[in-house]
C-alpha cells in the first residue's frame, strides 16, 4: 500500500483537482487510516484557502474580449 | 450565445471555435479571420491578466497592460515562428508590455508613495468594517510576501493557479513548462507556502498574548 511519503507528494494535485482517479483513490484510502496525512491534507487545504481568498479580489471578473476587439490595431 | 459572467464558461468561449487548437486559430487570424483572434483572447485573457497583475497590479495597471499585450500580439502575429507555442509567446509579449509600461511610468511612480499591493478598497473590505479591512489587508500583504519569497520560477504558476484557477494544462500552455513540471512546481511551492502561512504562522498580534497575561 502507499506510504506517507508517496501520498504527501499527491496532496497538492489532489487539492487542485488534478489527480488521476487511481491516484485520488490511493490518497483517500491512505488518509482514511493515517492521522498524520489527514492532518497534513487539512493544513495544506488551509494554506490553499488563504491563497485563494487573498487573490480573489485581484481575479479578472469581466470579459475583456469585446473591448480588446473593438480597438484592434491595423 | 450567452454573455453571463458567472462561472468560468465565459472565459473559455463558446461556439464552433472553442475546440480549435491555438495554431489553427493563429493561421486563420493571419488569413483575416478576426473571430479567430477573439477566441484566442477569450482563451488567454485570464492568464494575461494574472501576469499583468503580478507585475503591475499594485499600480492599478493590470487591465491596461493586458489590453496592450493583446494589441501588441495581434500586430506582431506574423512574426510568431511557431504557432503551436502561441501561449508561451503571448506570455513573453505580456511580460515585455508590462516592463515597457513600468519603464514609461517610472518617473511618476518614483515620486508617488507606492500603494499597497491592492489598489482600491474593495466592497468586501467595506462590508467587514475597519478592523476586518485591516485584517484582510494584513493577510493580503502576508500572502504577497510569501509568494515573493518563492523561487522566481514558481511565482507565476502560483499566481495563475490561485488568482485564476487555471488548470495544470492551461498553466503549461502559457508558461512553457511541461505539465509534469507544473505539477512539481506547485507541489514544492505549495509546501513552502504552507510552512509560511500555516505551520509557522504567528498568533494574531502581540495583543492576544498581552490580553491572556492580564
Amino acid at each position: 500500500m502507499a506510504s506517507c511519503t508517496q501520498v504527501e507528494s499527491l496532496i497538492q494535485a489532489f487539492l487542485d483537482g488534478e489527480l488521476a482517479d487511481s491516484e485520488r483513490i490511493i490518497l483517500e484510502e491512505h488518509v482514511s487510516h493515517c492521522g498524520g496525512c489527514e492532518g497534513l491534507v487539512k493544513r495544506q487545504r488551509q494554506s490553499a484557502a488563504i491563497l485563494y481568498e487573498a487573490f480573489r479580489e485581484d481575479r479578472l471578473d469581466v470579459d475583456m474580449t469585446s473591448n480588446i476587439m473593438a480597438h484592434l490595431p491595423e | 450565445m450567452s454573455s453571463g459572467l458567472g462561472g468560468s464558461d465565459w472565459r473559455n468561449g463558446e461556439g464552433a471555435l472553442m475546440q480549435v487548437k491555438d495554431a489553427e486559430l493563429v493561421f486563420r487570424c493571419l488569413d483575416g479571420d478576426t473571430d479567430a483572434y477573439a477566441t484566442l483572447v477569450r482563451r488567454y485573457q485570464a492568464a494575461v491578466h494574472a501576469t499583468a497583475h503580478y507585475y503591475a497590479g499594485r499600480y492599478g495597471a493590470a487591465e491596461d497592460i493586458a489590453q496592450e499585450a493583446f494589441w501588441a500580439a495581434y500586430k506582431s502575429l506574423n512574426r510568431l515562428k511557431d504557432p503551436e507555442k502561441f501561449g508561451v509567446w503571448l506570455k513573453e509579449v505580456t511580460t515585455r508590455t508590462a516592463a515597457n509600461w513600468l519603464r514609461r511610468n517610472s518617473p511618476r511612480l518614483q515620486s508617488e508613495t507606492p500603494l499597497p499591493h491592492r489598489r482600491t478598497i474593495s466592497m468586501e473590505d467595506a462590508r467587514l468594517g475597519p478592523d476586518g479591512e485591516a485584517d484582510r489587508r494584513e493577510r493580503y500583504e502576508q500572502v504577497q510576501r510569501a509568494v515573493d519569497a518563492l523561487p522566481e520560477r514558481y511565482r507565476l504558476p502560483v499566481v495563475l493557479r490561485y488568482m485564476q484557477e487555471l488548470s495544470y494544462d492551461e498553466i503549461s500552455r502559457f508558461t512553457g513548462e511541461s505539465r509534469d513540471e507544473v505539477r512539481g512546481i506547485l507541489y514544492r511551492a505549495g509546501r513552502q507556502l504552507r510552512e509560511l502561512l500555516v505551520d509557522r504562522a504567528q498568533p494574531k498580534g502581540d495583543a492576544t498574548w498581552l490580553r491572556a497575561r492580564k
